[in-house]
């Protein structure tokens, strides 16, 4: 295939709707929260190298997940951990 | 009582600050997180992690050793803020949770699907905007976001926690990520990003 007409194929493909777009955004998710059987895997492994869109999603909710786990997240107020221990100390078992 | 009895029950007070201490404890600020992302009110999470330690604690026979002490732990915090919390709170009654899910349900919100957030879009938002984003949600679509996303649960552990089929884990958790992408296109509309 000459370069022109790969390149338009690959413009073609970007722009195209995924066929199986809700089958697909279902396994994508499962690959993303390890969740996915190997059938599984593999299907999207396969699928994404073809699939703009389905590419595109999977990249975005890997984004998205790796966002909320570094932004999401935080440290209890230094006095609560003090504070429970004390209350435990009190309880009458 | 006897000095074996005493001993019995010695050993066993000890043992149980053993596993509080080992098992319970190092899971501090998860629970505070999810607590405050329940509540988003500091000495709220804070009444809440901590009345969740004292169940754990008092309840801790029926922990089993082995098995996973942070999702336990979770299952009380969640349960808690369920029966305690919502009633104490000058939050609004709670909500019809049936209505929500059916309107969730309707296939208007599968429909959106594919949003056109990009990943270099998403890659260069901040802290506040993802928090933002993820805080405006309802409760019920914040929580499964919260336990698979920030704290890395299973679905089958998520079903445990949440008293829900996998099934609905799974189609909850689909709509609370559509729900978080529109928020975000939105968020990245307003702020211009291309
Ligand atoms: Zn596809």
């Amino acid at each position: 295939m000459n370069s022109f007409l790969s390149k338009f194929v690959k413009k073609f493909k970007n722009n195209a709707e995924c066929p199986e777009k809700e089958k697909c955004l279902e396994i994508l998710s499962l690959v993303v929260d390890g969740e996915a059987n190997s059938e599984q895997k593999t299907y999207v492994k396969n699928h994404i190298k073809d699939c703009m869109p389905c590419n595109k999603e999977y990249e975005v909710e890997k984004a998205i997940k790796e966002l909320l786990q570094e932004k999401c997240v935080g440290k209890a107020p230094s006095d609560l951990l003090e504070s429970i221990k004390t209350k435990i100390n009190q309880s009458p078992i | 009582m006897s000095n074996e009895e005493k001993d019995i029950n010695k050993h066993t007070k000890s043992e149980k600050d053993r596993v509080f201490n080992e098992e319970f404890l190092p899971h501090i600020n998860s629970m505070y997180n999810f607590g405050y992302r329940l509540t988003f009110d500091e000495d709220d999470a804070k009444d809440l992690v901590q009345d969740t330690y004292l169940k754990a604690y008092r309840f801790i026979d029926s922990f089993q050793e082995g098995t996973n002490a942070k999702a336990w732990l979770f299952r009380i915090l969640k349960n808690s803020f369920i029966n305690d919390f919502r009633k104490k709170s000058k939050q609004p009654a709670k909500v019809d949770y049936q209505e929500i899910e059916s309107y969730y349900n309707s296939d208007d919100v599968d429909k959106t699907i594919t949003t056109d957030l990009r990943v270099e879009t998403v890659q260069d938002m901040i802290g506040d905007e993802i928090s933002n984003a993820l805080n405006s949600l309802d409760v019920d679509f914040r929580t499964v976001i919260i336990l698979c996303d920030l704290e890395g649960f299973k679905y089958d552990e998520m079903a445990k926690i949440l008293d829900i089929p996998i099934g609905t884990v799974r189609s909850r958790l689909h709509r609370a990520r559509n729900l978080l992408k529109e928020n975000l296109r939105d968020y990245a509309n307003k702020m211009g990003y291309k």
